[in-house]
């Protein structure tokens, strides 16, 4: 329950940043694009990250404590990278939004760094979405560790072939 | 199970879902890109997005 609150949150701020981008983009007036740049950053410092964090832990916690495990089904395992891979990016991108906040704050009216925020969000939007399609259908396959574990006979590599 | 007593599969490999490989190549292909990223000298700073 948690992690579906806090996935779905993820995804609902990263859907409003892509909102203000948009906006920053298709409004040809200078003070929109500022609001854009100064209005994007608190959405993704106390927003985006905190839920992407939140979003990692509690999947991570509720993996542990199911039967599904976290290393024993391939849609746990691929939600848990995109969700890594999607952090690790985030959090090497906030800079970039505050150096962009603060210019704005001056006389920033420049949208060409949106262009970049446009790529960013959609890109992460559709790792989000996929990782939503994954958790919701639960696509079936073991992962070899976890079939070896479940069947003691195939820890002991192929069976052996029979004497004709 | 076959008439020689071993199941149909045992000798086999396990087969990995389509779906696996896909999501799989689209996985690698982000992780290039973030460590090319990550590991190119400069031309990834915020200043890059400003033509001035």
């Amino acid at each position: 329950m948690v992690h579906i609150v806090l996935s779905v949150g993820w995804l609902g701020a990263v859907v409003s940043f892509l909102a203000l981008t948009v906006w920053g983009i298709v409004v040809p007036d200078p003070r929109v694009v500022a609001t854009a740049y100064l209005a994007a950053e608190p959405v993704v410092r106390f927003a985006i990250v905190p839920l992407g964090l939140g979003a990692l832990l509690s999947g991570i916690i509720q993996s542990v404590g199911s039967p599904w495990g976290l290393f024993d089904y391939y849609w746990v395992l691929f939600k848990l990278m995109f969700t890594a891979v999607a952090l690790v990016v985030l959090l090497q991108y906030v800079p970039t939004v505050s150096y962009f906040a603060r210019l704005a704050a001056g006389d920033l009216n420049n949208p060409a760094g949106l262009w970049s925020y446009l790529l960013h969000s959609a890109g992460g939007l559709l790792i989000l979405l996929l990782n939503t399609v994954l958790g919701v259908y639960k696509p079936p396959g073991l992962t070899p560790w976890a079939r070896r574990r479940r069947d003691p006979r195939l820890s002991a590599g192929p069976a052996p072939k029979r004497p004709r | 199970m076959t008439e020689k007593g071993h199941r149909a599969g045992d000798d086999q490999a396990p087969v990995i879902p389509a779906w696996v490989r896909a999501l799989g190549f689209i996985l690698v292909v982000l992780v290039v890109l973030l460590i090319v990223m990550l590991v190119l000298p400069g031309g990834h700073g915020p200043a890059r997005h400003l033509p001035w």
